[in-house]
């Protein structure tokens, strides 16, 4: 599943070296044998772009095809319709999970950690919150999100051809 | 052209086939074959077109003898014994889904390439014409859906006509044949006549598609080098004949501002409207030395205040001025090939190329084949899909050229409606990604 990063530890991936912690959602984004995918659009956006290191690599992992952007108007819209059910108050990151389909969540804010993993906000398959190494084995995609999409589109592409 | 077939040539081993659309990226390291496959563009039209002999050295494509054309694997393999050049149209008029296919094959005589034989493969019909290895005398054989064929040696003054007009003089004699021997059968019977007609058959098909081909595949493709022509003080009015370099552009800049002055009308706005986007130039002007038509004359470029002459002001003026306006002036449905159109001009400009070849493309249904290295360009195509007023995902594709194993892969990326790279290949930019772990401090 494609990966969303909150803001508040965006700079602990994205700073180098990063913070133990988070140094396998790094890792798993630029390395070149695996296929990390960052998603992000809406007020996230905005958020990561205040903070340089982040910006920069925003760009980079962009460009690269490993970080995909939703639409900012289907994210504000989503969040206008999940906002009163959310108890955080970072509705526009569940948004971005519904909107994205991306499944696995980097943050530590406990009030959006539960929202995440709510069933009735996020589902098919429930949110995943990464917190640390023990995490790792969320760093992968799922059906929910475009790079499998894609990939089993392939599949069946090459397989439709043989 | 909608798809390019390769096989055999230079890097390309293995037949490649590659899905054209009105913009198509070409990014990758250097060396991977790009301008390869802009020059193989190019010769794909020319065997569509039949083109006899194919010359493997125009500018700015100077391949070189066959040798250096076909793919060498090393060792007892050596180069490959023929190459393959081709090209699928959706044909006017032809079945949905069901594009023509047109492959030329060429071996090698006299150390340069030759054309051994040419195909089309088009709805049920199958034409191919081979050449003799000592005399090149065509043989012809065509079949229809029935799997039956005819085939026939053609007369070796016939060699050095076009393909297509071989098949249509064919095709015209033997429809002329099968009405004669009708007549004769009405009389006596003829057992050929089933299989003339299967021929005649195919051949009104393949003239029909004949008409429909060439309407769709249009002019063409005009090719840029990859450094265009250095600016002069004064210019002497020349005949207009265009070259990849672009020094017929004053040319045909005094043509329209001296002689033309409503075309030049029309034309100045656009060509305005890219410089100041661009940052580039405000306007353009043509200084006439004297009043005779034949005259010297000078490129003035405005930027702010006083016009300076185009000697004067940054080079990427000069360098981009010919591919703008042959970019403006080309026909609708024109192919360009370009090569590296970025140099020279500053990232803001290289952005607004981008936006500008977007724009002839929707507008002015033009395709462009871009060999390029500039992020802000191929980002610029991106964002243009991505306001989605412009471009759609399916007008765009970013082919990345990598090397492996001693071939090249073609990966073609999808770009989806937000701009998002979405089926990029492992380690695709990871020189980039490493790149600024160590400009971090890693």
């Amino acid at each position: 599943m494609c990966v969303i990063i909150d803001a508040d530890v965006a700079s602990l991936v994205f700073r180098y070296p990063p913070d133990l912690d988070f140094a396998p959602v790094f890792n798993w984004l630029t390395d070149p044998l695996r296929n990390g995918c960052l998603a992000y659009g809406g007020r996230l956006t905005g958020q990561l772009r205040q903070i340089g290191v982040v910006r920069r690599w925003l760009v980079q992992l962009d460009r690269a095809g490993r970080a995909h952007k939703s639409s900012d108007e289907e994210v504000t819209d989503e969040e206008q319709s999940v906002t009163p059910l959310c108890k955080s108050d970072d509705p526009h990151i569940i948004a971005l999970a519904r909107i994205s389909g991306a499944r696995t969540l980097c943050s530590r804010d406990g009030d959006l950690h539960q929202d995440f993993t709510n069933g009735d906000l996020v589902a098919t398959p429930r949110g995943a919150v990464y917190q640390n190494p023990t995490h790792t084995h969320l760093l992968r995609h799922t059906s929910s999100c475009p790079q499998e999409r894609q990939r089993r589109r392939a599949n069946g592409r090459r397989a439709g051809s043989r | 052209m909608d798809r390019i077939i390769i096989e055999g040539v230079r890097c390309f081993y293995e037949r490649r086939s590659v899905l054209l659309k009105p913009i198509t990226l070409l990014t990758g390291e250097n060396s991977t074959g790009k301008t390869t496959f802009l020059a193989m563009v190019r010769l794909a039209w020319d065997a569509c077109n039949g083109r006899v002999p194919v010359d493997f050295n125009e500018e700015p494509f100077i391949l070189g003898p066959y040798d250096e054309v076909a793919s060498y694997r090393g060792g007892r393999a050596g180069s490959a014994r023929t190459f393959t050049i081709g090209t699928e149209i959706a044909t006017k008029g032809g079945k949905p889904g069901s594009p023509a296919r047109i492959t030329a094959v060429f071996g090698k005589k006299e150390g340069q390439p030759a054309l051994t034989s040419w195909s089309l493969v088009a709805d049920d019909v199958h034409v191919k014409v081979s050449y003799g290895e000592a005399d090149a005398t065509p043989y012809l054989r065509i079949s229809g859906s029935s799997g039956r064929g005819t085939a026939m040696r053609l007369p070796a003054s016939m060699s050095e006509r076009p393909v297509p007009e071989i098949i249509g003089m064919v095709m015209f004699s033997t429809v002329g044949e099968l009405t004669r021997r009708q007549g004769l059968q009405k009389r006596h019977g003829h057992p050929s006549l089933s299989s003339l007609r299967d021929l005649a058959k195919a051949g009104r098909e393949m003239l029909r598609l004949r008409a429909g081909f060439f309407q769709t595949l249009g002019s063409r493709p005009h090719a840029f080098a990859p450094i265009r022509s250095r600016p002069h003080r004064t210019y002497d009015p020349m005949r207009g004949i265009v070259d990849p370099e672009g020094s017929h552009v004053p040319s045909i800049l005094v043509g329209l501002a001296a002689l033309r002055p409503a075309a030049w009308n029309r034309f100045r706005p656009s060509l305005r409207s890219f410089g100041e986007a661009s940052g580039l130039f405000s306007d353009l002007k043509v200084l006439r030395m004297g009043k005779k038509e034949s005259g010297p004359f000078q490129i003035q470029v405005k930027i702010s205040g006083p016009a300076f002459n185009l000697m004067d002001v940054g080079y990427g003026v000069s360098q981009v001025l010919p591919i703008v306006v042959d970019s403006l002036r080309g026909e609708k449905g024109s192919t360009f090939l370009l090569q590296q159109p970025e140099v020279h001009l500053h990232p803001k400009a290289q952005a607004e190329l981008g936006s500008f070849l977007a724009f002839l493309a929707k507008e002015h249904r033009k395709r462009f084949l871009i060999e390029t290295h500039s992020d802000y360009l191929v980002d610029r195509i991106r964002m243009e899909v991505r306001g989605g007023k412009v471009l759609k995902p399916e007008d765009v594709s970013l082919l990345y050229f990598e090397r492996a194993d001693g071939d090249v892969r073609i990966h073609s990326l999808e770009i989806d409606r937000m701009g998002n790279i979405v089926n990029a290949p492992k380690g695709y930019r990871q020189f980039f990604l490493e790149e600024e772990k160590r400009l971090l401090g890693g």
